[in-house]
């Protein structure tokens, strides 16, 4: 029987993983080959019910406790949000679950995602913390959250921070004693359609407004009176991201459920936009290392004129450019990782230039990613295209990966802007 | 006659020609007669009544929608008997002198729905390459086949990944999944789990190309013959249209008759009529792109409250590449289709098939991508409908084969690619 070369093989940069990188790496890598691996081939029929899903998420977010780690530990949470390996961490964790499957890993993600703000040094709101903790902390339920910020009105607006700065809003919170109350309709959160206990509604205090302390994160638990979530909608793939519309009809929470307050929730957001395309990047090197684990299999067992399919010199050159590539975006995704925990050296994350970077190598590591995977399955033929392989699940994903947050034109125009100092844009 | 079935100069559009964005990507239709486009109009509104207004609901439900929608366009709509010859119940179109209108038409049913344009391509090039190596004689006997009382579904049996040669498909028999032989007055055949073009699980005729006694036959095996046994459905990403399915032939016996080309020409032929219909069904997926671009840009604003999405100029480029894109796919198809009117031997026009087929499924592919990107989320939610051309694109892009291993054909004929240097 052939061995193959693993994965473990592919570039890292050793020097600066987390020290935690093997244990929770390794913890994630096994959940992964017994619970979503010999499961995923049924996950597109399940986008509505996720009944073959939720048990993968219980495992991994409630039983192993996955979903604590960005809390602090005095609430009972991993720390993971106050360590200066944070994005390395993210990354290798965010990597092995898109390995597997992107749409548990985007589902995973974004459960941290809007955690963020009131977990990550320097800007912990404690207050916060202790009194969300216990709904991820103390429980081996699995929890998910949502990040809730696209609107109908324009689906790319809400994350044009730099040009729009909150001014196309519409979900609105107005002050009413000591609550916000809360207005609006949402499309498209990753972990709706019923999935999650919390969301962060990106919203606005001042409509039209383009000041940045008008622009507000605010928590509501999505048991909370006038929250209504739709049916899921069903997309090309990413089962296990269930997306629907959300909406808020007089909704109240304490005014304290403010992510960070006036101007803050702003400047951090960007931060998270920062962290989101980090994720992104670490989905796609995710996607493509399985995709390399199939075609080394694939072609070394199927033979073409007598000779496996990777002695033939053209197909190798596919195969090559396949590999060539992922060795690139491993390095780009832990290199910003890096970036984003090293503010001491690069600046902040929530800084204009590190969010440009960030767009700037999400978009170029998806285009080449689609590009090398799509020759890939046309290498495979009929075999590419069928479902058997796996391959084909994963370009569908990575499609999809692609185009959240913005899509690639978003992406184009922040890295314009901030690479050649536009000022129209 | 001369056709001008669209106008050759861009004007300015009525609302009622926006619906058809044909209008606006003209090209040149001059060779095109008055029965050749009334065929094309007729399949056109059928697509758009037939399947286009009901796809929203049925969504890609096969029994609902995808199969009797077969149906129709190859029974009631007459597709299937396209080729035939009149004293068999056909229409009596030579496939050179049709090769146009099969165009035009599978390029409006590929608008519509690519899986049904995908199967019924498959069928056509079945037709297309008997006729064309028959006498109407022989054509009349055979036409049966593909002409019964109700819609026939054909499966071809070509070659595949594993049975490629070196990686190349090469026309005498050796890249053939399947083998027969002469048996008195039947031919017997034997394929373990070979892959069908298409319809797998419910041809009633299967198409099989195979190794003949040192030749290359095509072989017509009714599908409900005895020793045919049909694997499980192939979940693919996309051609719901077409449920495949692995299938053995154990010593299936069919009359001699059944055998209905010989020769390496057969090869040739067969793979350029399918290079033809597949491109014209990428052709019309790129149409639809177009249509649906439109439509979702019309009221979108960006960058707040009133940019219009088109007057963005990097949407407004994307979206000219977009159109650019099927433009030139058209076109090629085109002249392919009129390059089959001309040629002795269709197969003869197999690298420039070969090179207009990859070159229109590349195209599609390109096209519906970067739809995806402006359209965003709603690129790949089933309700724009946007994302199952392109999952039926790179779908029909894996059967009609590798770019790569397909370049080394055209190298082999072009350079001697693998002959020490002789070109074949």
């Amino acid at each position: 029987m052939t061995m193959f070369r693993s994965i473990d093989e592919l570039t890292r940069p050793l020097e600066y993983v987390s020290p935690m990188d093997e244990l929770l790496g390794g913890m994630v890598r096994r959940w992964a080959e017994e619970h979503v691996i010999p499961h995923r081939r049924g996950f597109d029929e399940d986008w509505r019910e996720h009944r073959r899903i939720e048990p993968a998420l219980e495992r991994l977010l409630g039983q192993l406790g996955l979903q604590r780690v960005m809390f602090p530990e005095e609430y009972g949470g991993w720390g993971l949000g106050h360590s200066g390996h944070f994005a390395v961490g993210c990354a290798r964790l965010v990597e092995e679950i898109a390995r597997a499957d992107s749409g548990v890993a985007v589902a995973v993600g974004v459960t941290f995602w809007p955690m963020i703000l009131i977990c990550r040094e320097p800007h912990v709101n404690h207050r916060l913390c202790r009194e969300l903790a216990p709904m991820f902390c103390g429980t081996t339920r699995a929890r998910l959250a949502a990040n809730a910020m696209t609107e109908p009105q324009g689906g790319a607006d809400i994350e044009n921070l730099d040009l729009l700065r909150g001014s196309t809003l519409n979900t609105t919170a107005v002050r009413d004693g000591d609550e916000w109350v809360i207005n609006g309709h949402k499309l498209w959160p990753t972990n709706t359609g019923g999935a999650s206990a919390l969301f962060a509604v990106v919203c606005t205090t001042r409509p039209g407004s383009t000041d940045p302390d008008d622009f507000a994160v605010i928590f509501v638990p999505a048991d909370a009176p006038g929250v209504t979530q739709g049916a899921p909608y069903q997309k090309a793939g990413m089962a296990a991201d269930k997306n629907s519309d959300l909406w808020f009809e007089d909704v109240r929470v304490p005014l304290w459920y403010r992510a960070l307050g006036p101007g803050d929730d702003f400047t951090y957001f960007k931060e998270v936009i920062s962290i989101g395309n980090m994720g992104s990047i670490a989905m796609v090197s995710g996607v493509l290392m399985n995709v390399y684990e199939v075609l080394q299999r694939f072609a070394s067992e199927v033979k073409v004129g007598g000779r496996p399919l990777k002695e033939n010199d053209a197909a190798a050159g596919v195969l090559a450019d396949l590999v060539a590539d992922l060795e690139v975006i491993r390095i780009t995704c832990y290199q910003y990782a890096r970036m984003i925990d090293r503010p001491d050296l690069y600046g902040p994350p929530w800084s204009d230039e590190i969010v440009a970077r960030g767009r700037a190598l999400k978009y170029s590591a998806c285009d080449r990613a689609l590009k090398s995977l799509g020759r890939a399955v046309n290498l495979m033929e009929t075999h590419g295209v069928d479902r058997v392989w796996d391959v084909e699940k994963h370009w569908r994903d990575l499609k999809i990966i692609q185009l959240w947050m913005g899509g690639k034109q978003l992406c184009q125009m922040e890295t314009a802007r901030w690479y050649y100092q536009c000022e129209t844009l | 006659m001369v056709r001008a079935e669209f106008p050759l100069v861009l004007g300015q559009p009525t609302t009622q020609d926006r619906r058809h964005m044909t209008y606006l990507l003209p090209v040149a239709n001059d060779r095109i007669g008055d029965e050749q486009g009334a065929f094309a109009d007729t399949v056109q509104k059928w697509a758009e009544r037939e399947v286009m207004a009901r796809r929203q609901t049925l969504r890609e439900d096969y029994d609902k929608l995808l199969r009797p929608a077969l149906g129709g366009l190859l029974q009631e709509l007459g597709l299937q008997g396209h080729l035939w010859p009149e004293s068999a119940g056909g229409d009596g179109e030579t496939p050179r002198s049709a090769s146009m209108t099969l165009a035009l038409a599978l390029e409006q049913v590929g608008r519509a729905d690519t899986g049904i344009g995908f199967v019924a391509a498959s069928g056509l090039a079945v037709a297309a390459t008997i006729v064309d190596g028959a006498d109407e004689v022989r054509a009349a006997e055979l036409a049966g086949s593909f002409m019964g009382g109700e819609a026939t579904l054909v499966a071809p049996v070509l070659g595949c990944l594993e049975s490629r040669d070196d990686g190349l498909l090469l026309p005498d028999g050796r890249s053939l999944q399947a083998t027969a032989r002469r048996d008195g007055e039947q031919i017997v055949l034997d394929g373990k789990d070979v892959r069908p073009l298409c319809c797998g699980l419910d041809a009633r005729l299967y198409a099989v190309l195979c190794r003949l006694e040192g030749g290359v036959g095509l072989l017509l095996v009714p599908g409900e013959s005895a020793g045919i046994r049909r694997g499980e459905q192939t979940l693919q990403t996309g051609l719901a249209a077409c449920r495949n399915a692995p299938v053995t032939f154990s010593d299936v016996r069919v009359p001699a008759g059944l055998l209905a080309v010989e020769g390496d020409a057969v090869y040739g032929a067969l793979r350029t009529w399918l290079c033809l219909g597949l491109s014209a069904v990428c052709s019309g997926a790129l149409l639809a792109t177009c249509e649906i671009l439109e439509d979702w840009a019309e009221s979108r604003v960006i960058k707040g409250r009133g940019q219009r999405f088109v007057d963005n100029p990097l949407v407004a480029e994307v979206m000219a590449g977009v159109v650019q894109r099927t433009t030139l796919t058209r076109m090629a198809v085109r002249d392919l289709a009129r390059t089959l009117t001309v040629t002795d031997q269709p197969g003869q026009s197999l690298l420039t098939a070969l090179t207009v087929a990859h070159h229109a499924a590349t195209t599609a592919d390109e096209g519906l991508g970067r739809t995806m990107e402006l359209m965003g989320s709603a690129g790949y939610a089933t309700e724009w409908n946007l994302e199952r051309y392109w999952r039926d694109i790179k779908t029909l892009h894996g059967h009609l084969g590798s770019e790569v291993l397909d370049r080394l054909e055209i190298a082999r004929h072009c350079f001697g690619h693998g002959q020490g240097g002789a070109r074949p």
